[in-house]
């Protein structure tokens, strides 16, 4: 029988199909080290937190670096790491000077005013208003104590020295540093195998540990006040998929460091609302007091209190006999005083938090938080 | 005659200044070969020619090269006869197949005149060719000798998927050479039949509409092109499905037929159990039966041909509901807890509470019918006729937002659907200048009209109420289902919604496509054989689509009524709105416009509300192509096919304005060698690039006007009778309730990116071919297809509404033109910074542009399809037929196609592919649609048994399961599953699906032309019910992927809440199983 096609034609094209359809996709994890590519300290805030992010082109800070001191949120160098001290800063915006809304043309002598205050004052006030000037940033280098820190990085890691079992997290992800030192404070790191830099729908959601595999960490039971903070990631416990590897990051993120000061202990007391000033009160009325009522006053702490040390103390004058109040808190860091009935009427009111009120730390206020308020006729 | 040669010479004539092309396949085939001499082998010019079929005679005279060629000869079988000059001497070559869109060779050998006897007839004993030697298509051929004798369904929609590395996608079409199946193309007698909305072919699925599918017993051939055709033929990106409908001959034909599959011969179907919904049921079948009757015959013979059909179908089934109930679990001092008992492997151990507890029937009925009329009134020239309709009336259970139907009040879950499908055709072909010329002209109508309401009028007119976190206890006071007063234990618990109150969406619709084909083929000889055809293709679409909620709305409310320290439970009101005259959505997602303003009722505003949407969208596809199929002299068994196509295509928005317009090129090359000039053996190569046809969905969806608005509340806002949302019927209760916490709109008004090019494939096939034996050919077939663009919708920063696209190719000139609007709406504003309008405008222009740079970066869209095919043929020869195939795939890629199985998405060039950059992330590997083994063996044996015939036929399948995916949710609180947790195919395989059909004919002849035959067939004899789909639903909290990860990542992956992901305790169960075990009985008289 005649053969119908050449024979290594047949085969060989035949090979070659067979080779090109078993082609399929290799995603496996990137080998090599996992590198850190972002270090942020989490500040909590009305619509979650806010971040500090230390990143491989982040730079060491430039000279004169210091609390309070201006500079320019906009700059390369917003958030830096201070030279001798290493220690995290980053350049706040001050609050933007609200200039009248579409006042090109009749900006006046009010909006004029306004915008000069923040800028430079003079002639050309009206321009000001329209265009306000970039607003300038204050430096600041300490944060929340009830800060978080997290660790981003750029693929999976190996799971076996993360994994916490039925717990939150492990103590032995970081080795922390605290000055003055802080006894018994530890951190818990919690590993969240995902997220990618692709990201656009999870933080509109909330979601600030969605840009990478990422470790989270927080202070336990809360991080201490006024201390220099300095995280380290064990690069033996953080590695790649292959069980050896340790991370690595370029500059900054290195040797997976993070160095900051968090802010004191205090405690702010703050009287309850008064009600609005009727509509008719004149512009020399004086402002209305607190009610009588039930409304309660607020105490906020910058860090957890330890609610075993919290003991407010209200006094009245003229002392109000038989007067009650309750101390309730759900997150440690604000507290509100509501009294069982009502405010004692037209008396003065003082707030105290002692100086002896302690954090979850375990310090102290140092200085007695007070305020005092007068309440209104019944 | 005479003027009939003019005008057809007019209208060839208006072709070549028109330039030319079309989509309508072919529905006729040709017949070439070569006529030597006996004794010296050479060529014999002169030689007569004849052929005899189904409709008549014909003849042509060989030329100098002894060959010959007759085109447009209608699908059948022919005798062939040869006539030397000068000579009563014949050779007869009988059984010649000719086959829509095939070339066979047919050569013969003839004694010259001087050596030939005197009136003799010599038959060539062997049998003709099979091979289709003209082109490199990877085609497979149904005639009536396969489709009713192997067992397959009623329609050709059910034989397609028998073709080498075809199968059932969940689209409920055919996936053809790793398309999903809404990117074919399907063709009744060269009319385009496919779905107008959805690109789809009706296949009986719930709450969605399709192109028209008729029964086998209507068609003479079902052709499936799985690639590698020429230019003529564009549209698919999966294959094009050719069907030629019966045509009447010149001796009067027919049959009667009774098919009946009684639900006594019919298994059980497996009963899914989900975890932590308490009811679940099965479809049962109580019949499906259908009738019928074809006939056709000459009017006048060898002129006027007449084919008609009618064939009603009708099947009614059940679907029974089974409630299962969980028990409250008690500590150990013996004491209820609230909870439910729970079994070994952590879920809640059920019960079933008494049989069932409801019956929702269901009917269908369609009338199919068509007919064929083929005048021919000079042996070159011919008109056909065609009228195909399939009204079709339906009450079954609806299929609605992809969530369990069955989780509904019986009467509710119920839709009334009507799909009425019409067909018109007219064919005219003219051969002129000795048949060197030939002229196609083709004009033709498809509609589809489409209702779905409830079958119970009161439901039209309430509001269709989901509930949420309930439980039959409450819903329908359940036996067994009470709620325990003290603890709160509801044994019946439904999820994810329980739904009762009207209907819900309300769709009527109607489609046209209007289509014209204009064909001019010359034949002639320069340099070789010449076949160049050139042509033009219309089809202008329209869609006239209204929609409404019954009730004005539809409402969710969800359970407990104090959940989460909430003031009562929470409600939300979803409706039509449309956007005012120059509003944009970015002005409500940036607040530039308080949401406030798209409240029902809300003051002055009360026109942006719509208790209808009505939508009228349309498009316009233009196609000229240019094709010349060359046989060189010296080598004219090698033909070389180039052709060039030019796809132009324009979507029109409900205001009539262009969405887009594609100008696409689409060369095509192939290559067909016939290496031993015999017609029995071919080796073949091809290239060529595929368009899609752009379903009209995407224009109705959004740039329709669609937009909807969900107004929210607590019901204890609600007047005091209405505070407990159980109690609420469905008359717009939520709007008694004030205030409303607020309202979030879901913007479907989308941007169009300037130059927009179409969707394509690119293909390369080989194959080879040879007939082994005698009627038996062995073929491999290599496909090679990889996808070159789409066009998908997308969002980017802001998430406000989708920009449609070229997503992973969006041209700069595209970025450049929505720079341009930024520039132009940013002067606007520094002219006028007072006007909101202009404000609008610049954040819109601004979102445009940050989107289409979000889809220029977004990774290029992969699909790429391997197959190698070996398949056997074994045409119907002493008393045996058989083909069998086995192709092994593979399909890899970051994008589905037109259909995304995971959420079972119906939205061509709208899904979700692209909707936001976290998908982006594992996306590439397996595809759904990738089967790695896909194994097809049909045949049948016949015998005389006795005065009669018995038939033996087989249908075995096998092929590999789908790949199974790791998913979360993109969005708190939807079901946006589509966050592709690991990577693509992480999660394994469904089981492999096997499947063995069988049938047992007996017929036996009544008289000289009739015959009666009685049959049984049966269906997946093994009654394997393997699970199909499973859940892949891994969560459903909303999580960020994990990039590359395993398995062994998923304990750590964290929800936006920082809380490890909660687990679907559903995943990896079956969602389906394979259907069970039937049997069909049937009686079929021929005459």
């Amino acid at each position: 029988m005649k053969r119908p096609f050449p024979r290594y034609e047949v085969l060989g094209l035949t090979a070659a199909l067979a080779l090109a359809s078993s082609c399929s996709p290799n995603n496996s994890v990137k080998p090599g080290a996992p590198v850190l590519t972002e270090l942020s300290v989490l500040e909590p805030g009305a619509y979650g937190p806010t971040a500090t992010t230390v990143t491989a082109s982040t730079l060491t800070c430039p000279a004169g670096t210091g609390e309070g001191g201006p500079c320019d949120p906009a700059a390369t160098t917003a958030v830096c790491e201070a030279v001798i001290t290493n220690n995290l800063c980053r350049c706040l915006a001050a609050p933007a000077t609200v200039a009248a809304p579409l006042a090109l043309t009749d900006a006046g002598a009010d909006a004029g005013a306004d915008a000069g205050a923040a800028s430079d004052g003079g002639a050309d006030a009206g321009v000001d208003a329209a265009t306000p000037p970039p607003a300038a940033g204050k430096w600041s280098c300490s944060f929340a104590p009830t800060s978080m820190v997290l660790y981003v990085f750029d693929r999976v890691l190996d799971t076996a020295p993360l994994d916490p079992g039925d717990a939150a997290g492990l103590m032995t992800l970081a080795t922390s540093t605290f000055v003055p030192p802080a006894p018994g404070i530890a951190l818990l790191g919690d590993y969240a195998s995902n997220g990618s830099p692709n990201e656009v729908i999870f933080p509109l959601l909330g979601d600030f540990r969605s840009a990478g595999p990422n470790i989270l960490f927080t202070g336990l039971p809360t991080l201490p006040t006024s201390r220099t903070v300095t995280i380290a990631l064990d690069k033996t416990k953080v590695l790649a998929k292959d069980g050896r590897t340790p991370f690595t990051g370029s500059n900054l993120l290195m040797d997976g460091i993070i160095s900051f000061i968090t802010q004191p202990f205090i405690a702010i007391v703050a009287a309850p609302p008064a009600p609005a000033a009727p509509a008719d009160a004149g512009a020399d009325a004086a402002a209305p007091n607190p009610l009588p009522d039930m409304t309660p006053a607020t105490i906020t702490f910058s860090n957890t209190v330890d609610p075993t040390a919290l003991a407010v103390t209200v006094t009245a004058v003229p002392p109000a006999t038989g007067f009650l109040f309750d101390v309730a808190s759900t997150d440690g860091l604000n507290v509100t005083v509501t009294p069982r009935t009502t405010w004692p009427a037209s008396s003065m009111i003082t707030i105290t938090v002692p100086a002896t009120t302690t954090d979850l730390a375990g310090d102290a206020l140092g200085t007695a938080a007070t305020a005092t308020f007068a309440t209104s006729a019944m | 005659m005479a003027r009939i040669r003019i005008g057809a010479a007019a209208l060839g004539l208006a072709l070549l200044v028109v330039g030319g092309a079309a989509r309508a396949q072919e529905t006729t085939g040709r017949l070439t070969g070569r006529v030597t001499d006996e004794a010296t082998g050479a060529p014999l010019g002169g030689v007569t020619v004849i052929v005899a079929g189904p409709q008549g005679e014909d003849a042509v005279v060989t030329g100098d090269k002894g060959e010959y060629t007759f085109t447009s000869l209608p699908v059948g079988t022919y005798v062939i006869r040869f006539y030397a000059a000068n000579t009563s001497t014949a050779v007869e070559q009988s059984g010649v197949t000719v086959a829509a869109e095939k070339m066979v060779r047919v050569n013969a050998k003839i004694a010259a005149a001087a050596a030939a006897a005197p009136q003799q007839t010599y038959l060539i004993v062997g049998k003709p060719p099979t091979v289709d030697v003209g082109s490199a298509r990877v085609a497979s051929q149904f005639d009536q000798t396969f489709t009713l004798n192997v067992p397959v369904g009623r329609t050709f929609g059910d034989v397609i998927e028998r073709a080498p590395g075809a199968f059932v996608d969940g689209s409920t079409n055919v996936s053809i050479g790793g398309a999903t199946g809404l990117e074919n193309i399907y063709l009744i007698n060269g009319l385009n039949v496919t779905g107008l909305r959805f690109g789809n072919l009706e296949s009986g699925a719930a709450t969605i509409g399709g192109g028209s599918n008729i029964p086998i017993e209507f068609l003479t051939q079902i052709d499936v092109n799985s690639g590698g055709y020429q230019a003529e033929y564009g549209g698919a990106m999966g294959g094009i499905v050719n069907t030629v409908l019966m045509s009447g001959t010149n001796e009067w034909k027919g049959s009667a037929f009774l098919y009946a599959s009684p639900y006594w011969l019919a298994a059980d179907p497996k009963v899914i159990i989900p975890v932590g919904s308490s009811l679940t049921g099965v479809r049962k079948p109580d019949f499906d039966d259908s009738l019928g009757v074809e006939v056709g015959g000459p009017l006048i013979k060898d002129k006027l041909f007449f084919w008609a059909g009618f064939a009603p179908r009708i099947t009614d089934s059940h679907i029974l509901r089974y409630t299962y109930a969980e028990t409250e679990a008690r500590d150990a001092a013996g004491n209820l807890t609230g909870q439910p008992v729970l079994g070994a492997d952590g879920a809640p151990v059920v019960h079933q509470l008494g049989d069932w507890t409801a019956r929702e029937p269901e009917t269908h009925r369609t009338y199919f019918y068509a007919a064929n009329l083929d005048f021919i009134p000079r042996p070159d020239n011919k008109l056909t006729l065609t009228l195909v309709g399939t009204p079709s009336f339906n009450q079954e259970l609806k299929s609605q937002y992809g969530l369990n139907s069955l989780a509904s009040d019986p009467r509710s879950a119920l839709e009334e659907l009507t799909k009425v499908n019409t067909d018109v055709n007219a064919h005219w072909t003219s051969k002129l200048m000795d048949r060197h010329w030939q002229i196609d002209a083709m004009a033709g109508m498809h509609n589809e009209y489409y209702y779905d309401r409830s079958p119970y009028a009161d439901l039209n007119n309430l509001n269709e109420i989901q509930y949420g976190g309930t439980d039959l206890g409450t819903m329908e006071n359940a036996p067994g289902c009470a709620v325990n007063p003290v603890t709160g234990f509801a044994p019946c618990p439904v999820n994810p919604y329980y739904q009762t109150g009207g209907f819900g969406l309300i769709s009527k619709s109607s489609a046209y496509r209007w289509s014209g084909d204009l064909k001019s083929t010359h034949i002639f000889e320069a340099g070789g054989h010449n076949e160049l055809k050139y042509g033009y293709h219309v089809d202008y679409n329209t869609f006239d689509l209204s929609r409404w909620y019954s009730g004005g709305s539809f409402e969710q409310a969800f359970f407990p009524n104090n959940q989460q320290g909430l003031p009562g439970g929470l409600y939300n009101t979803t409706t039509y709105f449309t956007l005012g005259p120059g509003e944009t959505p970015v002005q409500y997602t940036t607040g530039m416009r308080p949401i406030s303003n798209l409240q029902p009722g809300a003051p002055g505003v009360m026109t942006d509300y719509r208790y209808t949407l009505d939508t009228s969208i349309s498009s316009l596809a233009n196609a000229f192509f240019l094709q010349d199929s060359y046989s060189p002299n010296g080598l004219r068994n090698l033909t070389i096919n180039a052709g060039l196509r030019l796809d132009l295509q324009r979507l029109n928005d409900l205001n009539g304005n262009s969405i887009f317009s594609t100008d696409d090129l689409a060369p095509r090359l192939s290559a067909v060698y016939d290496p031993f000039n015999d017609g029995r053996s071919k080796v073949s190569v091809s290239y060529g690039r595929y368009y899609e046809a752009i379903p009209l969905d995407v224009a109705a969806r959004y740039f329709g006007g669609e937009n909807f608005i969900q107004t929210f509340g607590f019901t204890s806002t609600c007047p005091a009778g209405l505070q407990n949302a159980a109690t609420w019927a469905g008359n717009n209760e939520s709007r008694q309730c004030s205030p409303t916490l607020g309202a979030s709109p879901v913007f479907n008004s989308e941007y169009a990116q300037s130059n927009m090019q179409g969707q394509y494939n690119n293909e390369i096939t080989a194959t080879a071919e040879r007939e082994v034996l005698e009627g038996m050919t062995v073929r491999l077939d290599y496909q090679h297809r990889w996808l070159g663009n789409i066009i998908e919708d997308g969002y980017g920063p802001g998430f406000a509404n989708g920009v449609l696209a070229n997503p992973g190719n969006v041209p700069q000139s595209a970025i450049n033109t929505a720079q341009a609007q930024v520039n132009n709406a940013q002067m606007a504003v520094t002219a006028n910074p007072m006007d909101p309008a202009a404000a609008s405008a610049l954040a819109a222009a601004q979102y445009n542009l940050g989107t289409l740079q979000t889809l220029k970066d977004a990774p290029p869209p992969e699909r790429t399809y391997d197959a190698i095919t070996l398949s056997l043929n074994q045409r119907f020869t002493k008393n045996w037929f058989a083909r069998a195939s086995y192709t092994y795939s593979r399909l890899i890629g970051n994008y589905e196609g037109l259909y995304q199985t995971q959420t079972n998405y119906i939205a061509p060039n709208g899904n979700n592919t692209y909707d936001a950059p976290e998908l982006y992330v594992n996306q590439n590997g397996p595809l759904p649609n990738d089967r790695p083994h896909i194994l097809h063996v049909d045949g049948f044996y016949s015998h005389e048994l006795g005065r009669g015939r018995v038939t033996l036929g087989l249908s075995f399948s096998a092929r590999s399961g789908q790949p199974r995916n790791y998913f979360g949710n993109l969005e708190p609180g939807t079901a946006y599953q589509v966050v592709m947790l690991l990577p693509r195919g992480s999660a394994g395989r469904t089981p492999t699906v096997t499947e063995l059909n069988g049938k047992i004919a007996y017929g036996r002849a009544l008289g000289p032309k009739m015959n009666l035959e009685g049959f049984i067939d049966l269906f997946n004899m093994f009654n394997q019910q393997t699970a199909v789909v499973t859940d892949d639903n891994y969560t459903f909290d909303a999580a960020p992927p994990i990039a590359n990860g395993t398995a062994s990542d998923l304990k750590f992956a964290k929800n936006t809440s920082g809380q490890r992901i909660g687990t679907n305790p559903n995943f990896g169960q079956p969602l389906a199983y394979q259907a069970p075990f039937s049997a069909r009985l049937g009686l079929r008289l021929t005459f």
